[in-house]
């Protein structure tokens, strides 16, 4: 059954390129977790080191209580499903569903053709996995399609199948590398909620491999987001989200990117465009990059709020949301926000627009990229008003 | 523009072109396939005919009055014995080429395709064969096969053999000249099944792995087999019509002698040694008729069990 996977240290070099830098990621059993992160980051080669299709230069990959570094994948009870679904083209569904547990079931003799006909108890081994065969095609629904070969099969059926492949051995652990990335983006979005669903419904734990932010957002338990053969990372989709821990987070979750600009410090103060917008405890600090979401730019202003100018330059409708490009005067970046399709028809192309946001809303990196957090009490927005009050006197 | 052609004076309008719309699609078509056709014609249907119409008579080269004969020629050549023994010559070669031929070239190309530095170094060495011209080659198996002068005799002698007089002893020719056969086609099938299990995606194996088909058997059967089946099937076909055909390393090692006629240095020698073109017409016939039953009957066979 559901059962943890800790991976403690992994290293894995090609040549002279590092893709997993000393990664370590306890995953709880039962749990969903994303891994999340551009192409090349080694997400990919993390999950074959988990399956045992590579193995790791260094470090340990335990599942339940057993280390299972150096184990074949069938003896780690993972099942994985590929990206292209890997279906073995020449079986029936039935067969391509059978196959894991022909392997386990059936002794290496009875698996011969004609040799194997006569093997003791093959007979009954093979009623058995037809009996589970026709459980897990019952529970997705393919039942129909046990007698065709996957090229008769549309994507989503093709998925299906690799998910029942899986399934039938009742694996400790599923892996999935990037499985709906083939299928349309209508359908995507409906296996979307049928992963998850089915997820609750096995309660088996799930590592799932994505370049798409989307997918690790809406499905996952925990996102682990990676890059460069590190974990940036790992909290909940939430934590990611609303407490990025360094600007390539911030960065890489939430459509469209979040927006950056640049602020310089003077005695501790953040200032953006000559305006104070915080308070910092430490005055190590140079340059920050305040970064702001775009659903915290309003067009209307709230007392203590920061002012950008800007001009409009496109609007994006979306149905319920309208996003608004526009360019911002100092430091001549485009800025994304996200507008009510109301707020929306009043913005005039081409001309000039004020975007106000709160500063407690912003997230503030430090020049190396990691988060700062400013005090956003009562009493710092007082100091900073104070300040301002004595610079302009 | 159905208003315009209602305005347009009735002369115009119902002037016919002078071939309709689908008879100008099918001279355009007959056009397109002219080309293919004649020289299918010239290369093939005509010389085909040319040879049966040869078959019937008792034509000599140079000869200036010719018979027709009817199936006599079909029928002598049936009791001939030096042509039976010809005809169950080749099939014996045909039986060990194509196994042989077919089963080392896999073995070869799955133990070479997964070698990574050393795999281009294997394809030329087992590719060399197919290179170099038989006949060249053929004299070089003569020394090697040598009873007294050849490496394969004294190695099986310094074993405690006996000699063998593998290009004379009747019982050992067919076999000999059946290995030379197979030595020379191992290459070219190797790099074709190379090519086949290039196209076989790294996914299925590494879903077979995880599906537990550890041991490399498994994953043969799993996998590489299957997928390879429509390269197994062309291979084996090629390989079948390739054995047929053979005649270099009998015209050079034996001349036929010692009872090893094949069909094709039979024909050869009734057709431009002896000049009994009817004759050889008539072999050259049967010779055809057999390639062209076992390459479609093996072709319809294996396609059944072939995915594609």
């Amino acid at each position: 059954m559901a059962q943890s996977v800790k991976l403690s240290g992994i290293t894995k070099t090609y040549a002279a390129h590092t893709v997993l830098n000393d990664v370590s990621l306890d995953i709880q059993p039962g749990e969903f977790l994303t891994l999340v992160g551009a192409s090349g980051c080694g997400k990919s080669t993390l999950l074959r080191i988990i399956a045992g299709l590579e193995e790791a230069d260094r470090g340990t990959i335990s599942i339940g209580e057993r280390d299972v570094s150096h184990l074949d994948p069938q003896k780690r009870d993972v099942a994985m499903v590929f990206q292209s679904y890997a279906l073995y083209p020449h079986m029936t569904v039935g067969e391509n569903i059978a196959t894991p547990l022909r392997m386990s079931r059936l002794s290496t003799c009875a698996r011969w053709p004609l040799v194997g006909m006569a093997t003791p108890g093959r007979r009954e081994a093979l009623a058995s996995i037809g009996k589970d065969v026709r459980a897990v095609a019952t529970q997705l629904q393919i039942e129909a399609l046990l007698g065709r070969k996957p090229a008769q099969l549309s994507g989503g059926q093709r998925q299906r199948v690799a998910l029942a492949r899986a399934m039938v051995r009742r694996p400790a652990a599923f892996l999935m590398d990037e499985p709906l990335s083939n299928l349309d983006a209508k359908l995507r979005v409906h296996m979307r909620t049928e992963l998850t669903e089915l997820h609750r419904q096995l309660g088996a734990t799930f590592i799932y491999v994505t370049h798409d932010q989307v997918e690790a957002m809406t499905m996952s338990d925990r996102i682990a987001l990676m890059a460069d053969g590190n974990i940036l990372q790992l909290g909940t989709p939430d934590e990611l989200y609303h407490r990025p821990a360094s600007l390539r987070v911030a960065q890489f979750i939430g459509s469209p990117t979040i927006n950056c600009l640049e602020a310089i410090v003077t005695n501790g103060v953040v200032q953006l465009i000559g305006v104070p917008v915080a308070n910092l405890h430490e005055a190590e600090h140079r340059s920050v990059t305040v970064a702001v979401r775009p659903e915290a730019l309003r067009l209307h202003a709230e007392p203590g709020d920061v002012t950008l100018q800007a001009t409009a330059h496109r609007l994006e409708h979306h149905g319920a949301d309208c996003f608004l490009l526009a360019m911002q005067h100092d430091q001549e970046r485009m800025l994304h926000a996200r507008l009510s399709p109301a707020e929306a028809s009043g913005v005039a192309i081409d001309q000039p627009i004020r975007l106000h946001f709160r500063p407690a809303g912003a997230h503030f990196f430090a020049a190396d990229g990691l988060r700062i957090e400013p005090p956003f009490d009562e009493s710092a927005a007082q100091a900073i008003t104070q300040r301002q009050v004595g610079m302009s006197a | 523009m159905s208003a315009a052609a209602d305005t347009l004076p009735t002369e115009i309008r119902q002037a016919e072109p002078l071939l309709s719309r689908t008879r100008r699609r099918q001279l355009k078509g007959f056009a397109f396939v002219s080309p293919a056709t004649l020289l299918l014609l010239l290369i093939y249907i005509v010389p085909l005919i040319t040879l049966v119409a040869l078959s019937l008579t008792d034509y000599r080269l140079g000869a200036m009055a010719t018979q027709f004969i009817g199936l006599d020629n079909f029928t002598n050549a049936f009791s001939d014995p030096v042509f039976r023994r010809a005809f169950t010559n080749t099939l014996l070669y045909v039986a060990i080429v194509i196994p042989f031929g077919v089963g080392i070239a896999l073995l070869v190309a799955t133990l070479i395709h997964s070698r990574i530095r050393t795999r281009s170094f294997y394809e030329v060495v087992y590719f060399l064969p197919v290179t170099s011209t038989l006949v060249a080659m053929a004299t070089v198996w003569q020394f090697i096969l040598h009873p007294r002068l050849g490496p394969v005799n004294a190695a099986l002698k310094s074993l405690g053999f006996g000699e063998f007089a593998f290009l004379s002893d009747p019982v050992l020719i067919i076999p000999t000249l059946a290995v030379i056969g197979v030595w020379q086609i191992v290459g070219f099938n190797t790099i074709l099944f190379l090519a086949g299990l290039s196209a076989i995606p790294r996914d299925l194996y590494d879903a077979a792995h995880v599906d537990g088909a550890t041991r490399p058997l498994d994953r043969f059967l799993t996998v590489t087999w299957p997928m390879l089946g429509p390269t197994v099937m062309f291979v084996a076909v090629t390989t079948s019509i390739t054995a047929f055909k053979v005649f270099e390393t009998v015209a050079v090692l034996t001349r036929g002698r010692y009872g090893s006629e094949v069909l094709l240095y039979s024909l050869y020698l009734e057709g431009f040694e002896y000049f009994q073109m009817g004759y050889a017409a008539a072999l050259t016939l049967i010779f055809l008729a057999f390639v062209l039953f076992l390459s479609i009957g093996q072709a319809l066979h294996l396609d059944r069990r072939v995915h594609y």
